[in-house]
């Protein structure tokens, strides 16, 4: 017996302010066998987290359809384990679903599904619900913290609170409750988009493990080609509600053309393989290894030349002995240096925690209380006034875009900030409308910004950052949850901005947009750097990489292999270096051939 | 999210952690470095007597000083007047008691300064509304008639250029001068203050006299509100969520209902940590601190937009959170560390407060009087 069976399941949230939404999920039918790690993909929208409402009967027990259109918003069936979930009015102890304890479901947020607040309290809620005597709820609880990684907080755990951890430290935490529970099935819900590559992998390792141990079935939305690759049996692609590929994940996967049609998340591999027209066993490489093997007897054509860093150019940003405490006395910052240059493009890289946001937010004046020297444009930032002019040099784009939002219309949020600086209506109105022809949002100048997409709303707050014109703009986090094509989108402008003259410094973890973007790179690690430099010297130092605890994007460890394998061979770092050494093209032609495919 | 780790816990992730030291040993450390912890509203000092103190307690102390303050400034004039002393008495337990949990430092930053206005406004309405009262009346304002320039303007002149020289602050630095120059001159005596050089002569004289009673009065509401509104500080300042649940347990409630109270004061937590974030997003939109006081009003109006919208999101996933958990279907529910003992400690300050609430409110006992047929304090 199937673990999962969804048989043509159609599905439209409610409507508060008249009219019908339109359905989010369109005749979707599958099935997941016991026991089995199960993969759904989909850009943004696709209904991936509706799908994980439904099979867990949150969908239609907790977004009701309206009472007498029952069958205008819900439709079709959802068995878990021979048990209807999805049924209306069920007897709850009969049904299957979430609330029968043996469907588990982590959503996107932890932040959201917090409801205590301590660790302690927050791993064991679920397990008091359960009614399990109190060691059996200690142990499990210890047990659960252990295997997500988070073992050194035990002895705290009845202290912090959830909102004390860091991003990835969140993700753990709610993992580690649903861990605990032992359900039968557990649907994951982009479990791990704010952890670092190096964590990503071992979180998911570790649930693969409980996986195998206890007889757990899995449902995993990710975005993250490796980890689906690696573990899962086979992959479920939706789009716009609809499913468009369902099989085995290698199968999947070799559908280079369906990725991009839709926005997916390819590997480098596979882009290289499919833009450079490598072959393995008749399709595109998957695996470093099957693209070693699809590389023999191909000619590699020597770089053009490696782009310049330029010394010499002016400093913008000077951070030395930086130093700082959080109001609780833990020390998040220790002895900081770096340096930004005009005109740089610098990824700031490092685990979780190691203290990347607060170095940025230090530099942009919103943690004023630190000890050492920081200059910005040559002014110091300690200076109280020079603290105030800050937003007008340096602008801030936060990770949550909802945090930042104050105006119920488009035009009025990209003015506000201009209004703050005390700009006439005349040049408010120019650098709005200028701001977003730049973010394609013109045609959106009168919508109200809480009801855009979640890629646009990311895109407003950019414009609405890029309308101060600051020389220096910093991204906390630029494509956390965002899917392939939102995130080419914003790196692409970011990379108009950067060739206009902006500075950009990002905050982030997805090194694949390291390799290609970034021209130099900050490593943090333990609230100190460890490295900054050229972002080619970084990825060709597998030692330090190491020890910074980053795992090196698919490119750099392909060409690795390949320097072993073939001494003298040219050391690439990213897709289009890849596509142009294989194919011949410039660098910046294969970049930009990928951010076409990427716009079609 | 506001930060990016809690400092040392963040930096446990990772490899190579416990280096050259027992895993055991590390943990103590973690143990020993985690001095603060979040309370409904910011946090408190780990370990302080406060803190140790049983949610019961701390509820029937917010119930006791609430109901004896609104006795004691409520006590007619026929019967000896508001309980003046009685009030302050009350007003410095509850300070005290803020300041041992060490949560004062927060507390001066924001809450302190936050309520002041509202108890200066009460003082002043109570005063205003009051003219009727029998009894001797006092002078409370005393125009002399004229601007006296002297001493007390020098001051005011150095404090403002002072200030404005460090902060920059034109408004802030004018309002600080202008209310020390009241400070200096209202006090005065009618022939104006002593080292008056120059009057600028300005209107006749005027003598503000208020009833001496609407004086006592006025002081005891504004008193008493502060008692109340500080014990409530006090209860949020050093409780947490498990505290609530565990002593509603305790009192019989069923844990559904208990989780749900406790939940309530949880999201004033939640609440302030989205305020954190979204004022830090507005000042990165130039909405900056220090510019004029009605610009921040409106900044702070258009706050709402983003935690409004935020609240209502949480709300639905901590619904679905709530539903995954197994929340609507839990049967019987077992307690896990939730609890905590009910100390002699605790039976000691209940027993206090009963005591305190019988001598004031049932034998009618008021620390004025007692202290004025001591001639300790004015009659």
């Amino acid at each position: 017996m199937a673990a999962i069976e969804v048989k043509d399941l159609w599905w439209r949230y409610p409507s508060f302010v008249g009219g019908d939404n339109p359905f989010a999920l369109k005749g979707v039918s599958f099935e997941v066998e016991k026991e089995e790690f199960f993969g759904v993909i989909g850009p943004s929208g696709a209904g991936k987290t509706t799908l994980c409402y439904a099979l867990t009967g949150i969908i239609p027990r907790v977004f009701k359809p309206p009472i007498g259109r029952e069958s205008e918003h819900f439709k079709g069936e959802v068995r878990v384990f021979g048990k209807t979930a999805g049924e209306l009015a069920a007897n709850r102890e009969e049904a299957g679903g979430a609330d029968s304890r043996r469907v588990g479901l982590l959503m996107q947020d932890p932040e959201n599904q917090f409801l205590r607040m301590d660790l302690l309290h927050e791993v064991a809620f679920g397990m008091e619900l359960m009614g399990l005597p109190p060691d059996e709820i200690e142990r499990r609880a210890k047990e659960a913290l252990e295997i997500v990684g988070l073992g050194s907080l035990w002895r705290v755990a009845d202290l912090v609170h959830p909102s004390e951890l860091s991003g990835g430290q969140k993700q753990r935490a709610a993992i580690a409750s649903f861990l605990a529970l032992r359900p039968d099935v557990l649907v994951l819900d982009e479990p791990t988009s704010d952890l670092d590559p190096q964590g990503k992998l071992d979180v998911i390792r570790a649930i693969d493990n409980i996986r195998r141990e206890h007889d757990l079935t899995l449902v995993l939305v990710e975005h993250n080609p490796e980890v689906l690759q690696r573990y899962a049996d086979r992959v479920l692609a939706l789009d716009s509600g609809k499913v468009v590929a369902y099989g085995p994940t290698e199968d999947v996967y070799s559908d280079v053309e369906l990725f991009e049609r839709y926005g997916l998340y390819a590997s480098d591999v596979a882009r290289i393989g499919h833009r450079a027209g490598l072959r393995y066993m008749g399709r595109v490489p998957l695996t470093v290894e099957e693209a070693l093997e699809a590389l023999k007897g191909r000619e590699l054509h020597p770089l053009a030349e490696a782009e310049p860093i330029d010394a010499g150019r002016e400093e913008v940003i000077s951070v030395r002995g930086l130093n700082y405490w959080y109001e609780d006395g833990t020390q998040a910052l220790k002895d900081v240096n770096l340096t930004v240059y005009e005109g740089d493009f610098l990824a700031i890289i490092g685990q979780n925690g190691s203290g990347k946001t607060t170095v940025t937010r230090v530099i942009s004046g919103i943690y004023p209380k630190f000890k050492g020297k920081v200059t910005v444009m040559g002014k110091d930032v300690s200076d109280k006034k020079v603290a105030r002019s800050l937003p007008g040099i340096v602008g801030y784009v936060f990770q949550n875009p909802d945090h930042q939002i104050f105006m119920r219309k488009v035009y009025d949020e990209v003015a506000y900030g201009l209004r703050n600086l005390g700009l006439g209506a005349d040049q408010v109105d120019l650098r709005v409308k200028e701001a977003l022809a730049w973010v394609g949002l013109s045609s959106k100048i009168d919508e109200d910004p809480m009801f855009l997409g979640k890629g646009e709303k990311r895109r407003l707050a950019v414009a609405s950052i890029m309308a101060m014109k600051p020389r220096i703009l910093i991204v906390d986090e630029p494509t956390t949850g965002q899917d392939f094509r939102m995130s080419e989108d914003i790196m692409s402008l970011l990379k108009k901005l950067n060739g206009q003259g902006t500075t950009v410094i990002t905050v982030t973890h997805d090194m694949t947009l390291v390799s290609e973007y970034a021209r130099r790179v900050v490593v943090m690690r333990r609230g100190t750097t460890v490295y900054e430099g050229p972002t080619r010297s970084f990825f060709a130092d597998a030692a330090l990489m190491e020890r910074a605890g980053i795992t090196p994007p698919m490119a750099v460890r392909l060409s690795q292999e390949l320097v072993r394998a073939r001494p003298g061979t040219p050391f690439l770092i990213s897709v289009p270096e890849w596509v142009a050494a294989l194919t011949g093209e410039r660098v910046g032609q294969a970049a930009e051939g990928m951010e076409r495919l990427a716009e079609a | 999210m506001s930060r990016e780790s809690s400092g040392r816990s963040g930096q446990e992730e990772g490899k190579g952690k416990g280096k050259g030291k027992g895993k055991e040993e590390e943990e103590e450390e973690e143990r020993a470095s985690k001095k603060y912890v979040r309370t409904f509203i910011y946090s408190m000092r780990v370990g302080t007597p406060v803190e140790k103190l049983h949610a019961i307690t701390k509820i029937a102390m917010i119930l006791f000083f609430s109901v004896i303050a609104i006795y004691m400034f409520d006590i007619p004039f026929s019967r000896g007047g508001p309980d003046l002393l009685g009030l302050i008495l009350l007003l410095s337990i509850v300070l005290i008691l803020l300041a041992v949990a060490r949560t004062a430092k927060y507390l001066v930053s924001s809450y302190l300064i936050m309520a002041l206005p509202v108890l200066i406004g009460e003082f002043l309405w109570w005063l205003v509304f009051n003219q009727g009262l029998a009894g001797p009346r006092i002078p409370l304002y005393v125009w002399p008639g004229y601007f006296p320039i002297g001493v007390s303007t020098g001051l005011a002149v150095l404090a403002f250029a002072l200030v404005y020289l460090r902060s920059g602050r034109l408004f802030s630095s004018a309002l600080l001068a202008a209310l020390l120059w009241f400070a200096c001159v209202v006090p005065a005596p009618l022939d104006g203050p002593p080292f008056t050089f120059y009057r600028i002569p300005a209107s006749p004289a005027v003598i503000i006299q208020v009833p001496q009673e609407a004086v006592d009065l006025a002081l005891a509401k504004a008193l008493g509100y502060g008692v109340l509104i500080y014990a409530a500080f006090l209860f949020l300042l050093t409780t947490r969520d498990a505290e609530i649940v565990g002593a509603l347990l305790q009192l019989k409630v069923k844990f559904k209902q208990a989780f749900f109270a406790a939940l309530m004061f949880r999201n004033l937590n939640t609440i302030l940590l989205d305020y954190d974030n979204v004022r830090v997003a507005q000042r990165a939109r130039a909405a900056a601190a220090g510019r004029n006081p009605l610009k921040r009003v409106i900044d702070l109006g258009y706050m709402s937009v983003p935690l409004i919208a935020s609240m209502i999101k949480r709300s639905t996933e901590m619904g679905v959170a709530l539903h995954a958990r197994g929340f609507e279907t839990a049967g019987t529910v077992t307690q896990y560390r939730e609890t905590r003992s009910f100390t002699y400690v605790d039976a000691v300050i209940i027993s206090l407060l009963l005591f305190f609430l019988v001598y004031v409110v049932i034998m009618g006992n008021s620390f004025t009087s007692l202290a004025a047929r001591w001639g300790i304090w004015p009659r």
